[in-house]
């Protein structure tokens, strides 16, 4: 009877024990995609900033451009309004292909293209998309960790009781996230 | 028998080793050795052994006064992979800046490919903003990279971004002004103990060796000289990278 008891106690420390590390470790790991998550955001904050400088620079030389500008700013307010992982992936497609759009229109503008502000600002847009792919692959790295413990027994049993669910992973098609090359 | 609890640790620490990159990590020169000079590594051969030996004693003596490390790398060839994705992974698994401030920046250079890149670490890239490497770059390094002068471009291009750091810190670098190379005076850590007191402290750590070994089967002993050879770790002595990050900032060029 007492054996029986104490067999029982024991197991359920045991279980408990193994329940609360688990619960921490994913606690951890979650808070570690957050934080990669706030990077990704600050950089797309980062080329926000950075985005009406460089349409005032193109402006200056081809102000006629204006289809090239709109599609530029539409980006720019479906970026601000994203609220989801999945719709930031998808309105920084359409923001990439905009941005493209726009760097393509300055290629016609040689007195443009040879201006040392423009230049300094293509540096910084072309650092700024590289921090943001980077920022991209290191989120979806933590994601996929986390999914992964997430998913697998037998953790995934009780998971979901906890609060934890599978998250989206950022996506990116590669096409559109290539920086336009500038040879020099 | 708890020699399994430190392997166990090392196991953990290879494992989680703070870079994820695109970059297959096998196709990245290996992280060099304290002794092969951690500011300069020459896979492409276009720097003669003096070229060398000045990058090194501005790499060091930048790396003393400001704790912020610049290093270059010369390769052949990219085999294909984008030189910023390279550059970062070759930033990350070296490791190349302080840990905790992550000034650490790489300047790499793809001869064949006809590339290069400044790769900066989280704690530079207010010094060095892109648009700066983009500049250090077109006016130091490209002029000399197009007559294929590689040796004159990379000193160039290294001379002109440590000076930029040292700048930003407050201090003179050696060798990189012409003004008579004056010294600084800058005296490094120059410590006043008394004798005696260096007596006991080794005293007292080779007492701490033995009890180690007699009675916790060395392990003390072996995590030292595992931190001592990976080179990180404490304090820096004058050697090795400090584990830095980086996040993707810089400039690429062709030329």
């Amino acid at each position: 009877m007492g054996k029986s008891l104490m067999i029982l106690i024991a197991i359920v420390v045991i279980v408990g024990g193994m329940l609360f590390s688990d619960y921490n470790n994913m606690v951890s790991m979650n808070e570690n995609v957050n934080g990669k998550w706030a990077q990704v955001e600050n950089q797309l904050q980062r080329r926000n900033d950075l985005i009406p400088n460089l349409v005032n620079t193109v402006k200056g030389f081809a102000s006629h451009e204006t289809e090239v500008f709109q599609a530029v700013a539409d980006a720019r307010a479906k970026l601000g309004g994203a609220k989801t992982v999945a719709e930031t992936s998808e309105a920084n497609s359409q923001m990439n292909s905009a941005l493209s759009r726009l760097l393509m229109v300055a290629e016609n503008y040689p007195e443009l293209k040879s201006s040392s502000n423009f230049s300094q600002l293509q540096d910084e847009l072309a650092g700024t998309e590289n921090r943001i792919s980077v920022a991209r692959r290191d989120y979806n790295d933590t994601v996929q960790s986390f999914n992964a413990k997430v998913k697998s027994l037998p953790t995934s049993l009780y998971a979901g009781m906890m609060g934890f669910h599978e998250k989206d992973y950022f996506k990116a098609d590669e096409a559109a996230q290539k920086v336009p090359q500038v040879k020099f | 028998m708890k020699r399994w609890l430190f392997y166990f640790l090392l196991l953990l620490q290879v494992i989680f080793a703070p870079y994820a990159s695109a970059i297959d990590p096998s196709a990245i020169p290996p992280k060099p050795s304290a002794a092969a000079g951690i500011y300069v590594q020459d896979y492409a051969n276009v720097l003669t052994a003096t070229d060398k030996q000045q990058i090194l004693s501005i790499g060091q003596d930048l790396d003393n006064k400001t704790h912020a490390q610049l290093a270059v790398l010369t390769i052949p060839s990219l085999n294909g992979e984008p030189i910023d994705e390279y550059a970062l992974a070759v930033l990350r698994k070296w490791g190349i800046g302080d840990k905790a401030t992550n000034s650490g920046a790489l300047i790499l250079i793809a001869i064949k490919d006809r590339q290069s890149r400044i790769e900066v670490g989280y704690g530079l890239e207010g010094v060095l903003n892109d648009a700066m490497t983009g500049r250090i770059q077109e006016q130091a390094m490209l002029p000399f990279f197009r007559q294929g002068a590689y040796r004159q471009g990379i000193i160039q291009g290294y001379v002109t971004t440590a000076s930029i750091i040292a700048k930003s810190a407050g201090v003179e670098l050696r060798g990189t002004s012409y003004s008579g190379g004056a010294q600084t005076g800058y005296d490094d850590n120059d410590e006043t103990y008394p004798l005696w007191f260096k007596l006991l402290i080794g005293i007292g750590i080779l007492v701490l060796l033995i009890v180690d070994n007699l009675f916790l089967g060395g392990i003390i002993t072996q995590m030292l000289i595992y931190t001592i050879l990976r080179g990180g770790g404490g304090p820096r002595g004058g050697g090795g990278y400090g584990g830095g990050s980086g996040g993707g900032g810089g400039a690429s060029r062709r030329w």
